[in-house]
């Protein structure tokens, strides 16, 4: 059901090396691996971020079926990747049948961004295996707090988030129970074309709104009678510290940024 | 709107997309299923104005992204934003900030009204399939015209029925929200 694993999400509870490190050094890191992805196109930088990929993987000491269940979605789209790229890119004809050729530089193109996309999804799994959800939110709050200035309102849509998540739950039990009480009122949403079973859905989905949003009004003023007045300057219950270790992570990874950028231009 | 209540109706937009996207209707003609995302994305257009809509599907991202299974099939965490699809989904981003802008100019009691809010959904959905384009092209490393096959011409028949049938959905939903809370909506 989904009440029961909304909290967790696809976090995996551990002590590992990568499990105790600062959320926020956490993804930052994830987005400069992601970035740097992009800028390499040598094979012998695919095959050290490669490795670098499997050691995180082993210091993360998550059970590889977790790893395999987050890739198995994109499978598809890495065969659909390697395939395309053998018969689009144009070069040293090696294999040809029809109007369908196959050249040397699609084949190593073809798996270069297959492994490009597998290690991008592979590395961004990781990420939300080795964080709970909570701690990324604070970790986003923390991350967004610059752009406030412009108008982003970091710490409300952290409060958001965390609404959100409270009331995912308690709606969807609210939903049941409407689509219920239409059925039971003789409404058939399997039945019919597009048309008929979207207007089987209004008399589900307005009752639907008017609950959430009578909910939001109810919870708007109990906040507000508890003195909630917006983010800024709210203390937290558990506050995250960020250490050395913290430090070297991030380091470690701006180095491997700049050394992608450099291999691209002297490579 | 006061601010806290505006927190909190977005907050609940946002539970409501995470539900929508864990329905889904089964439709003959289509391997696959229909699921209510795009209704919900429509509704946050016609009800919202282009901040509270934008910011609604920011923080649908955000809350997935961090791991909560809340995207189409139980799906979550970072590496659905960074997959071939994901750019559908900062696509609605896009598309709820450019629908509720040109929405707004689309009065009640208007003539023709509901053909110029179809207009412009029509537009938005536009937007956000371009987003999902091109993201699939950078991704997969493939040309406009092959993403475009793949990515947009199977599908276009289901979304403009998508499109048909849930603006005036989103519209009916206007109307009874306007009649519950006259002040807000």
């Amino acid at each position: 059901m989904i009440g029961d694993k909304i909290l967790i999400g696809k976090f995996y509870p551990s002590n590992s090396y990568l499990h105790r490190l600062d959320a926020r050094a956490k993804v930052m890191a994830t987005f400069l691996y992601m970035i740097a992805l992009f800028i390499i196109n040598d094979w012998l930088a695919y095959a050290l971020f490669s490795v670098i990929f499997v050691v995180f993987i082993l210091l993360a000491k998550v059970p590889l079926s977790m790893i395999w269940q987050g890739l198995k979605p994109v499978l598809v789209f890495v065969l659909i990747t390697v395939v395309l790229n053998f018969f689009l890119i144009s070069g040293d004809v090696i294999w040809s049948w029809g109007v369908l050729h196959i050249t040397t530089q699609g084949l190593s193109q073809g798996f270069a961004m297959g492994l490009r996309l597998f290690l991008l999804v592979g590395f961004a799994t990781l990420l939300t295996l080795t964080c709970s959800p909570l701690e990324l939110t604070d970790a986003i709050e923390k991350l967004l707090s610059p752009f406030a200035r412009i108008g982003l309102p970091a710490n409300e849509i952290a409060m958001m988030m965390s609404i959100a998540l409270r009331f995912i739950p308690i709606l969807f039990e609210e939903t049941n129970r409407i689509m219920l009480a239409q059925k039971a009122r003789g409404a058939t949403f399997s039945q019919g074309g597009v048309l008929h079973r979207a207007r089987q859905l209004l008399p589900v989905i307005v009752p639907l709104f008017v609950a959430a949003f009578r909910r939001a009004e109810e919870l708007a003023e109990a906040m507000e009678a508890r003195c909630y007045h917006g983010g800024v300057g709210r203390t937290k219950w558990k506050l995250a510290v960020w250490k050395t270790q913290d430090s070297l992570y991030l380091c470690g990874f701006l180095a491997l940024f700049a050394l992608s950028i450099l291999w691209r231009v002297w490579g | 709107m006061s601010k806290t209540y505006r927190i909190t109706a977005v907050a609940m937009m946002v539970a409501i997309m995470a539900i929508f996207a864990q329905i889904a209707i089964p439709i003959p003609i289509s391997p696959v299923p229909l699921t209510l995302q795009t209704a919900g994305l429509i509704i946050a257009m016609v009800i919202f104005n282009w901040r509270e809509s934008s910011l609604a599907m920011l923080v649908y991202i955000l809350l997935g992204s961090v791991g909560v299974p809340v995207f189409s099939a139980g799906k979550a965490g970072l590496a659905v934003l960074a997959g071939p699809t994901g750019g559908y989904l900062y696509g609605f981003i896009a598309a709820a900030l450019i629908g509720s802008s040109l929405l707004a100019h689309v009065r009640a009691n208007t003539k023709h009204r509901l053909f110029k809010a179809y207009i412009c959904v029509a537009f938005a959905l536009a937007v956000m399939f371009c987003c999902g384009m091109l993201h699939f092209c950078l991704i997969m490393h493939v040309g406009l015209k092959e993403a475009f096959m793949l990515t947009i011409l199977p599908y276009l028949p289901l979304d403009i029925l998508k499109i048909a049938a849930f603006t005036p959905l989103a519209w009916k939903v206007k109307q009874s929200l306007h009649k519950q809370y006259p002040k807000i909506f």
